[in-house]
């Protein structure tokens, strides 16, 4: 057994020592299509997990439309951290928000002087619990917030759940989207490599014919060839990982605060170890079936002119 | 050992390469497939290796029905089947050794096996001390005797031979053919096709002759 998986092994090397520049080329436009796959897979990992985030985080606010006095609004937030779902509450009457917004603007807080105070409303601040931050716990806990007593009109309540739902629905489309990458991926690797593994066959037919001639089985033909696809997915694979990994190195390091804005302060991950190796053996493995379409079809056209 | 029932070989609808051809070779016979250019005798041998199938009849090789042998077999039986070419079909980027040594190479034999067994046989046709050159540098007899090795080098019960002193001068190919004695000496059964009279009256063995397809004689 040993003795044929050396005999196999040095014959695919051959192979590959024969076509360098072609097995280059291989290689590098498998890296080019599984890296467009991570890519996407990785894209997708960092959305989930903001979503998985601002889920986590959700707060409700209520801003209410007439200035409530402190008093009744402690009253309306100790009844509020009784409710199921609620972890904490905050409020802010208009003077507190006032003086919050006046304290970010800095020195152009002074602009609020000329401002109508009701613009800057009070508010009623809920922290929700992660499992009742899904979209109908919020809604029900806003239309608790709306019918709470001693606290006047609700103007508007806000929890985030549109953002939070398109995200979620970028993140469904992301998935669909990395079915068909992954599909596109694979024909592009079967596609390469089976045309590769068939011009390497072409420049080896005389000595194929000849092995042919003296009885060598189908399966002895193969096996070399299986093992140059299998070298060809997986450098594609790692080098594809290499470079994403560089790639998301380069990302932290260069724009890492603008990064931490866009996906919401969450820090961007690349892709678990168990996914990784899964991408570059898929890639080995669809490597060895495009050899194996390869093979076959030249065997097929076996010929003693 | 071989037998050919009615075989006819069509390519095309008008052409027939082979025409109710039949024939019969025990063990350890040694015959010459005879006959013009064109007239069938590459055919016949690429169905006995079964490089071909039939258009119709029926082939026995060692015991096997080549047409009902599956396609994964047909390397089993080519394993006991020899066969040279006029054109020696060489492989002239590795060395005269590598060539021979191909044949036990995909049989999966012991490296060790393989270097015993190569080196007796090129010994054995008289390219002992030429196994490490490329056979690009060898005379035309010198390399048929290189293809003959690699055609006997596993001990083949069936040697086959397409014109395989097609492209030598008359002396080496006496050598040539004087060893495909040899062989069938030591127990292999050798069909050798051949348009070289001469040869055929020095050897004097049986005859089988082929026109437009069809066996018109046969000494045997």
């Amino acid at each position: 057994m040993l003795h044929w998986m050396r005999y196999f092994a040095g014959k695919a090397a051959q192979s590959v020592r024969q076509s360098v520049v072609m097995q280059l080329v291989a290689v590098t436009t498998i890296a080019v299509a599984v890296l467009v796959l991570a890519g996407l897979l990785t894209v997708l990992r960092n959305v989930d997990r903001v979503a998985a985030q601002w889920a986590h985080d959700a707060r409700l606010i209520a801003f209410l439309a007439d200035d409530v006095p402190p008093a009744e609004l402690a009253a309306a937030a100790d009844a509020a951290r009784g409710w199921p779902g609620v972890v904490d509450v905050d409020t802010r009457t208009r003077a507190e928000a006032r003086a919050e917004l006046a304290a970010a603007l800095g020195p152009d807080g002074a602009l609020l002087e000329s401002v109508d105070p009701a613009v800057v409303p009070a508010s009623l601040e809920l922290a929700v619990a992660a499992d009742h931050a899904d979209a109908a716990g919020r809604r029900a806990l806003a239309d608790r917030l709306r019918a709470l007593p001693g606290i006047g009109a609700v103007d508007e309540v806000t929890y985030g759940a549109d953002l939070l739902e398109r995200l979620r629905g970028l993140r469904d489309l992301l998935r669909v989207g990395g079915l068909v990458v992954g599909l596109l991926v694979a024909l592009a690797v079967v596609f390469i490599v089976s045309n590769t593994i068939r011009l390497a066959l072409f420049a080896r037919r005389e000595e194929l014919e000849i092995m042919q001639l003296v009885g060598a089985t189908d399966g002895f033909i193969r096996a070399p060839c299986y093992l140059e696809g299998a070298f060809q997915g997986v450098a594609g694979g790692l080098l594809a990982l290499a470079l994403l990994t560089g790639l998301l190195r380069v990302l932290r390091e260069e724009g890492g605060a603008a990064l931490g804005v866009a996906v919401g302060g969450v820090p961007v991950e690349g892709l678990p170890p168990g996914l990784m190796a899964a991408l570059v053996g898929g890639a080995g493995l669809v490597a060895v079936l495009a050899s194996h379409l390869a093979a076959t079809r030249f065997l097929r056209g076996e010929r003693w002119d | 050992m071989l037998q050919m029932f009615h075989v006819t070989k069509q390519y095309t609808r008008d052409a027939r390469a082979l025409d109710d051809v039949s024939l019969r070779l025990e063990k350890g016979d040694f015959a010459f497939l005879a006959g013009p250019s064109g007239a069938g005798k590459s055919t016949l041998l690429k169905l006995l290796f079964a490089a071909e199938t039939p258009t119709k009849g029926q082939i026995m090789v060692g015991g096997h029905n080549i047409h009902r042998i599956q396609r994964s077999s047909i390397p089993f039986l080519r394993r006991n089947i020899g066969v040279v070419f006029q054109d020696f079909k060489l492989l002239n980027r590795r060395t005269v050794y590598d060539n021979v040594a191909f044949s036990l190479e995909v049989l999966g034999a012991r490296p060790r096996d393989i270097r015993l067994r190569v080196t007796r046989m090129l010994r054995l046709v008289g390219l002992g001390d030429k196994m490490h050159l490329s056979p690009g540098r060898l005379s035309g007899g010198e390399q048929q005797r290189v293809a003959i090795a690699r055609a006997l080098v596993n001990e083949p019960q069936i040697l086959l031979a397409d014109e395989p002193t097609g492209n030598l001068d008359p002396e080496l190919t006496f050598e040539i053919m004087r060893l495909l004695q040899d062989a069938n000496t030591r127990g292999t059964t050798v069909l050798v096709a051949t348009h070289d009279p001469e040869v055929m009256r020095t050897f004097r063995k049986r005859v089988v002759t082929l026109k437009a397809g069809r066996v018109v004689d046969d000494t045997g």
